[in-house]
């Protein structure tokens, strides 16, 4: 288990970690703090265009979790979540925040108390062991325990190398089941604001720190935060587009990353975005100057 | 009172050519470990990717089969989170010379008490024998059958150059003296990397176990300066030195010039805990 903070380019350059990470099943968490901009981008501006390359981030498929830091609070819980999802599903977890929460200065009265720490760990026989879950047994490596092969080869629940096509089926549905299990543990996004509004923002990341001081601007709109961005619960937001709201996507970025991520998991289309990607946050008339 | 091989085994045999050099490395690997008496859950393998890395699942320790170049960053990792394991990594020339080449520099030249175990059979096997920077400069290659247009360097050259403290090397067609060599690397305190000379008779079929035998010239004392490590460490086309090149005992450890972990007794491992921050926040009040 490792935490290895990264900005998009070393992200890009370390993400055979990740993929390896999945399928040896090693617990693992990264903070990824974007900035704006492919390459080198904007040194140093900010931006949140690098939600969709985490999300899809590693080759092969296997199951992962990406979460979204807004602000100190959310930074505190998440960064403890993290830990304990990457080690009681034996996943990648990246954790995304960004330039401008990076570098910005918040007052808190006080924190919640720390999250209990959840390691997942338990003993067995097999290490890659087929479970209704899709949890396996791990065990920290000491010394009066059973040794144990991490494998990046495919392998059996032995830990053996294995090109038997059974083998390859049933240990790729092992591990993304607990993509499955995580997603029923996962909460729904928070939705701020006037519920009755008939306007719907959605959005991740410092968005929610301009839309939240519009709400209380008295702007008449609710917002639906996303902090547990994948895998995705789609529930309320398919809800408030059934009740007839009208949604709109706000960004941090040029494409709507978070609302492709959305689309995928919901199959909605957005049909409103408004997407910032000059290098500046969004600052609260950005969301004032939205006509309601 | 040494450990049974038998312990070292997994239920899989192995699946490399006939008269592979991997056999008796891995051999030797065990009976080091054996007669070190370091248990399988003692010992833990970064496995490389490669023909030395399809032994991974044949050895009973704990072990990582990472990425392609990747064994001594996993090694360096496992080490740092607990020093009471015997930890071994465990790659091609292929994998420590390309695709890894930063990480055995930057392992010799942070000294982490691990041992690298280099299979240098001069060819990226597993992909069926392209060059690497140790084959030879006039031989038809996959792909490169006019030869490979780049030159040929020594490996020594490269491991001598941000001073080990500890360089040997061995051949895989004497497990008396591998053994010994991995015993000596294991008991190091410090990175230890040992070469590996590996007949690897499918792609280098020229260098037979008789060409390395008239060749190969056992050195007794290892060399004390970096200068004499050079000359004793250079291969030429008569003559490959083995044993125990150069050992610099001087050298303090990662471990032991990390100020902050100077009297801990703990491993890093066991520190996971919950930590009281009330304090850190008080500060800021
Ligand atoms: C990142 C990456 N690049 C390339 C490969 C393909 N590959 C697998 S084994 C290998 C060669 C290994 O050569 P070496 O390290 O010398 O080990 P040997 O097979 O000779 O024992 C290569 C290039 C890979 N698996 N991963
Ligand atoms: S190709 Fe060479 S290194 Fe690989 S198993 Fe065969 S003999 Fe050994
Ligand atoms: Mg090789």
């Amino acid at each position: 288990m490792k935490l290895q903070p990264y900005r998009g380019g070393g992200f890009d350059l370390m993400q055979e970690t990740i993929s390896c990470a999945g399928i040896t099943e090693t617990p693992l968490v990264i903070v990824l703090a974007q900035r704006i901009g492919a390459g080198t981008g904007v040194p140093t501006w900010t931006g949140s265009s690098d939600i969709h390359t985490a999300v899809k981030s590693g080759h092969g498929e296997f199951p992962k979790a990406v979460l979204c830091v807004s602000d100190i609070q959310s930074g505190y819980i998440l960064i403890q979540q993290a830990f304990n999802i990457a080690e009681t599903y034996q996943i990648p977890v990246i954790v995304l925040t960004e330039k401008q929460i990076a570098e910005s200065i918040f007052t808190v009265e006080t924190l919640p108390r720390a999250l209990q720490i959840q390691r997942g760990t338990y003993n067995g026989e097999n290490r890659y062991e087929i479970t209704n879950t899709g949890i396996s047994p791990r065990w920290i490596p000491s010394f009066d325990k059973k040794p144990y092969l991490n494998n990046s080869d495919e392998h059996n629940q032995a830990s053996q190398s294995t090109e038997n096509m059974d083998e390859i089926r049933e240990m790729s549905d092992k591990r993304m089941q607990k993509q499955s299990t995580l997603l029923n543990n996962l909460p729904e996004p928070v939705l701020y604001g006037n519920p009755q509004a008939q306007t719907v923002l959605v959005g991740c990341g410092s968005t929610k720190n301009p839309i939240l001081d519009a709400i209380s601007e008295g702007m008449n709109i609710a917002y639906l935060h996303y902090e547990y961005l994948f895998p995705t619960r789609t529930q309320t937001l398919l809800n408030l587009v059934s009740s007839g709201k009208r949604i709109i996507l706000v960004e941090n970025n040029q494409t709507g990353e978070l609302g492709k991520i959305l689309t995928e998991a919901s199959g909605y289309q957005f049909k409103e975005k408004i997407l910032k990607y000059n290098g500046k946050p969004l600052f609260l008339e950005d969301i004032l100057n939205i006509q309601i | 009172m040494a450990i049974d091989l038998n312990e070292y085994n997994s239920n899989l045999k192995p699946t490399w050519c006939p008269g592979c050099g991997n056999f008796l490395i891995h051999m030797s690997l065990k009976k080091a470990l054996s007669e070190l008496d370091i248990t399988p859950s003692q010992t833990y393998i970064a496995f490389d990717i490669g023909c030395n890395g399809n032994g991974a699942d044949k050895i009973n320790t704990y072990a990582f089969k990472g990425l392609h170049g990747r064994a001594i960053p996993l090694a360096a990792g496992l080490h740092l989170a607990n020093r009471k394991f015997t930890v071994i990594a465990d790659l091609g020339d292929g994998a420590c010379f390309h695709e890894g080449l930063d990480h055995l520099i930057h392992a010799i030249r942070s000294n982490y008490d691990i041992t690298i175990l280099i299979h240098n059979n001069q060819n990226f096997a597993l992909t069926t024998g392209q060059a690497t920077l140790t084959t030879d400069e006039e031989k038809p290659m996959y792909g490169l059958p006019d030869s490979k247009p780049e030159r040929t360097l020594e490996p020594s050259e490269i491991i001598l150059s941000p001073n080990p403290s500890f360089y040997a090397r061995g051949y895989s067609g004497d497990m008396q003296q591998l053994t010994e060599l991995i015993k000596a690397g294991i008991q190091n305190k410090g990175c230890s990397v040992i070469e590996i000379m590996q007949l690897c008779p499918t792609y280098n079929e020229e260098c037979t176990p008789q060409w390395f035998m008239q060749r190969i010239h056992k050195v007794e004392d290892s060399a004390n300066t970096l200068e004499e490590a050079r000359k004793i460490g250079t291969i030429t086309n008569e003559n490959i030195n083995t044993g125990i090149i150069y050992r610099n005992t001087e050298l303090e450890t990662y471990y032991e010039l990390q100020e902050n972990r100077k009297d801990s007794q703990s491993e890093l491992v066991d520190e996971v805990n919950q930590y009281d921050i009330q304090k850190l926040f008080d500060q800021f009040k």
